[in-house]
């Protein structure tokens, strides 16, 4: 994998991780919104702004996949790529978790 | 019905400002409906109500501009205007709403970044290329014109763009 996208994703930001969570299955810019807010209680919101340029520079980082547009709304679906990013960032958590609960590894 | 026009000149660096001289005019009962010339912002008569107005900037207008503006409706935001690339956006100040377009510090700070390279840099950058034009034509007093003018400018927008980066 490219390190130089490990740098930039590596650890991730709340709004990225729920973005390539939620792109597991093919979905457009508001549902991944919504997604989010059901598996937070809404404690994590993602405001359009930011959605919008999350999701350009996912793509553009071959992240995530451009699948079809319907009725004006842009469905996207994680990569290979993402979801190596993704694994590698599941771990870490995994891991802080672990450590949290004082377990050594 | 009677519209109401002022002129308004905000800066690249402004639309913090801009956002909430729409809204302060909202509250008076004035709705703003777009601009003309750039610098007239029109309104017409409304009910006074408490509406949050917010600026993104996206440099390709073109691109994906249906899409683009239906994310911000799905999320229930209006598109009002766009003025040069700037996107002005309007929702009811509701209690329990999302009233933000950016929530997180980063992608803010991205959008402030793409004003200053696509803006700021390349405005830099004509002004040195004319300079070099006035140069190779040996008109001093035209030189002196565009610096006295340029320079303060420049520095001013450094300046906000500076301070805009570091809240």
């Amino acid at each position: 994998m490219k390190d130089k996208i490990k740098r930039v994703y590596i650890p991730m930001t709340e709004t990225a991780f729920y973005i390539l969570f939620a792109l597991q299955e093919e979905r457009h810019g508001y549902e991944i919104t919504q997604r989010t807010k059901e598996l937070t209680g809404g404690q994590v919101v993602i405001s359009p702004g930011t959605m919008y340029g999350t999701l350009s520079k996912m793509e553009k980082d071959g992240l995530i996949t451009f699948v079809k547009e319907v009725e004006k709304r842009k469905l996207y679906r994680i990569t290979v790529l993402g979801q190596e990013v993704l694994a590698i960032e599941l771990a870490r958590i995994e891991r802080l978790y672990r450590n949290s609960k004082g377990e050594v590894s | 019905m009677k519209t109401k026009k002022e002129l308004k000149l905000f800066l690249i660096t402004d639309f913090e400002n801009e956002e909430n001289y729409l809204s302060d005019m909202h509250r008076k009962g004035w709705k703003f409906i777009g601009t003309q010339g750039r610098l007239f912002y029109c309104f017409e008569p409304c009910e006074p109500l408490d509406v949050v107005y917010k600026i993104d900037f996206k440099p390709n207008t073109e691109k994906d501009i249906d899409s683009y503006r239906q994310l911000y409706q799905d999320y229930g935001w209006e598109h009002v205007a766009t003025i040069n690339n700037f996107y002005i956006f309007r929702k009811a100040d509701v209690e329990d709403g999302d009233l933000d377009i950016f929530s997180d510090e980063a992608s803010k700070k991205a959008m402030i970044k793409q004003i200053f390279t696509r803006r700021f840099l390349r405005l830099l950058f004509i002004y040195i290329v004319v300079v070099g034009l006035g140069l190779f034509a040996k008109s001093p007093g035209f030189i002196l014109g565009l610096t006295i003018t340029a320079v303060p400018l420049t520095l001013y927008l450094a300046y906000r763009f500076y301070q805009l980066q570091k809240n």
